[in-house]
């Protein structure tokens, strides 16, 4: 508990409300759109959490990777800031799984609920592997890009780089729905391959990043120049 | 009290000569506590160890005693030793005075008279 | 004068590439505040780091506040009774005063919300006097920034604070309220608590120095309480015409067309007597340019 109080302690008032706000929005949505116009949208929702997502995690952790980023040193003078510090990661990292896998899940579960799988399965004639293959594809791929994502984004504290890459996300998102439609299954199957070893890849690597940032402060830079005033 | 931070007196005189006045003027009386180092130093916006040389400073001429964690409190002052610890005082400064007059030659007239004139100055003055 | 200490070091050694901080034994008084004096470069911040745990690349035995700690390891029960501010903002630009607030709350037991409220007020971190929360850190000036980590610091209950450039990015006013600050935190402890901050504002930081200890190259070339440093340095003033006789005998000289004032060791005054000199007690800031500017010499003439 205290360390998901940590972790929204990082965000800002408005990172909190679409934190826990566009989830829930897009799964009214969801239902709404099976409902009512007969359409299955997961990609159009999963772009939409990307944006989000992307967006909160500068909120929380903009410019933590930055080369001249002091930020460490706060949570190092503190008797507890190491736990601090690296619960907050693992709480967003947790977030991050539930939202990518959570939401297709639940998503799908009501499609099956419903009783609206015919209305994907017609699209194109998938078959219901085909299906299940391209919605899972799409939770891999969502959380691959926000891994990647925001890696690249933390190295600078500017919000038009962080609104860059969550605008290609979503582009990104629908391409990627495109292929999840027409590719044949074999290209489906080799696809979501890639993105599972990407996904846990880069889990690992955010894991170790985020520890060696902080183990790294404490020590030397590589190249130490005699002039900068860090002296 | 006044600081000067300008003056050729350095300051923890100037506190320790103010303070010292204070005591013989009786603001302070025997067994009085004067004000905690920090306290003053805070007051007076100056650091801790001046005034601490301050203090030093009386309680080297036995005016005031340390204990160990209080302060400083007041001695009883002994009015006669006080006065005689002044008149050392002018003494040393006239013998001085003497001495330099010897070197620039002038007169043991010329002395008492500049000693006049600068009684009289003073006095003019106030 | 008989004083506990805040810190004991003992063969504190640091290497960068082309830098070595070495510090075979240094003290720093308790109940008192200690300026670190030195030129950009001389080791500083580095000192400093490694006394708040930010630094850990170092060799050496540390004793702070009864905490012993060497080597590098990491003691987070000191970190409890220390207070620290760095040279650059610590906090992310894109957080609020609330967050900061909220945050300090989170990584320090003894960080007080109203205290913390209270000081931005005293501070006057709002121009308009009300406590906006909603404030982002970005939208401060550096001045502001500076003042919010003073906040965040002085909300806490600690016994040492140790400060990295505190003056620097304050205007005039403010660094007086700083000095008012550091002695009324000095006045609150009755002697347990204690500041070390390093400046480069020598002037306006010397009315809240007690002691001074001044860096060279890595190493400490001068320490000891201001009123003794005053009595130790004597500032000397002379004409021209004396210049070259005294010359040997002084710290470091400054000179134009009339004549010229140097710092004279108190022990060397007798080589100048019989010269038609005058004399001084110097102020902290000349004390810290002749030691330094000597010491540079000294390290100029070894290579």
């Amino acid at each position: 508990m205290s360390k998901i109080k940590s972790y929204f302690a990082h965000l800002s008032t408005a990172s909190k409300v679409v934190t826990i706000l566009i989830p829930a929005l897009m799964l009214v949505f969801e239902i709404e759109g099976l409902l009512v116009f007969e359409f299955d949208m997961l990609a159009f929702m999963m772009a939409v959490i990307l944006l989000a997502d992307i967006l909160t995690d500068y909120f929380c952790f903009g410019g933590i990777y930055s080369k001249d980023g002091k930020v460490q040193n706060f949570y190092k003078i503190s008797p507890k800031g190491k736990d601090v510090y690296m619960n907050v990661f693992l709480v967003h990292g947790i977030k991050r799984i539930l939202l990518y896998f959570g939401f297709p899940l639940i998503s799908t579960s009501l499609v099956f609920l419903l009783g609206k799988q015919e209305i994907s399965l017609a699209l194109n004639g998938m078959t219901m592997a085909g299906y299940l293959l391209g919605t899972i594809g799409t939770a891999f791929g969502g959380y691959a890009y926000s891994l990647i994502g925001s890696l690249i984004s933390r190295k600078w504290d500017m919000v038009m780089v962080s609104f860059a890459i969550a605008v290609w996300g979503t582009s990104f998102m629908m391409i990627f729905n495109l292929i999840k439609m027409w590719s044949p299954i074999h290209v489906k199957v080799i696809i979501l391959g890639v993105l599972i070893v990407i996904s846990v890849a880069g889990t690992l690597f955010a894991m170790w990043y985020n520890r060696k940032k902080l183990e790294d402060s404490y020590y030397d830079e590589k190249s130490f120049k005699r002039n900068q005033s860090g002296v | 009290m006044k600081i000067f931070q300008n003056s050729d007196i350095p300051i923890y005189q100037q506190i320790a000569e103010q303070l010292k006045s204070d005591i013989l003027a009786g603001k302070f009386k025997q067994g009085d506590y004067l004000p905690s180092i920090r306290g003053l130093a805070k007051e007076l916006k100056i650091s801790v160890i001046t005034t601490m040389k301050a203090y030093e400073l009386l309680e080297e001429e036995g005016l005031v005693t340390a204990v160990q964690g209080k302060g400083f409190y007041v001695n009883a002052q002994d009015s006669q030793m006080l006065k005689e610890q002044h008149m050392r005082k002018v003494e040393d400064a006239l013998t001085e005075a003497i001495q330099a007059a010897e070197i620039a030659q002038m007169s043991d007239k010329e002395l008492i008279g500049t000693l006049e004139t600068l009684i009289s100055m003073k006095n003019a003055q106030v | 004068m008989v004083t506990e200490n805040a810190i004991t070091i003992n063969n504190l050694t640091k290497s960068f590439k082309g830098f070595k901080l070495e510090i075979p034994h240094l003290e720093i008084p308790k109940g008192f505040a200690t300026a670190l004096i030195g030129e950009n470069g001389a080791g500083k911040t580095t000192l400093l780091n490694i006394l708040a745990g930010v630094r850990l690349d170092y060799k050496g035995q540390i004793s702070c506040m009864g905490e012993n700690f060497a080597n590098g390891a990491d003691n987070a029960k000191v970190k409890e009774k220390i207070g620290y501010t760095g040279p650059g903002n610590y906090y992310l630009p894109h957080w609020t005063v609330n967050q900061v607030e909220e945050l300090t709350g989170l990584l320090f037991d003894d960080f007080n919300k109203d205290r913390f409220r209270q000081i931005c007020m005293e501070l006057a971190i709002f121009p308009d006097g009300n406590f906006a929360g909603k404030k982002k850190v970005k939208e401060l000036s550096d001045g502001t920034k500076m003042k919010l980590m003073l906040a965040g610091m002085l909300a806490r209950d600690t016994d040492l604070l140790i400060m990295d450039e505190p003056a620097s990015p304050l205007d005039p006013v403010m660094r007086e309220k700083l000095c008012d600050t550091i002695r009324g935190y000095i006045d609150s402890g009755a002697g347990e608590k204690s500041v070390f901050f390093s400046t480069h504002n020598v002037s306006d930081m010397e009315y809240v120095t007690d002691y001074a200890i001044i860096m060279e190259h890595g190493q400490v070339v001068e320490a000891g309480f201001v009123e003794d440093l005053k009595e130790k340095y004597i500032l000397v003033k002379g004409d021209k015409e004396m210049e070259q006789a005294a010359r040997p005998y002084l710290y470091s000289v400054s000179s134009n067309s009339y004549g010229f004032e140097g710092i004279c060791l108190a022990e060397n005054m007798n080589a100048l007597a019989g010269m038609n000199l005058s004399t001084e007690r110097p102020s902290l800031f000349q004390i810290s340019v002749a030691v330094m500017k000597a010491n540079s010499r000294i390290m100029m003439n070894k290579r």
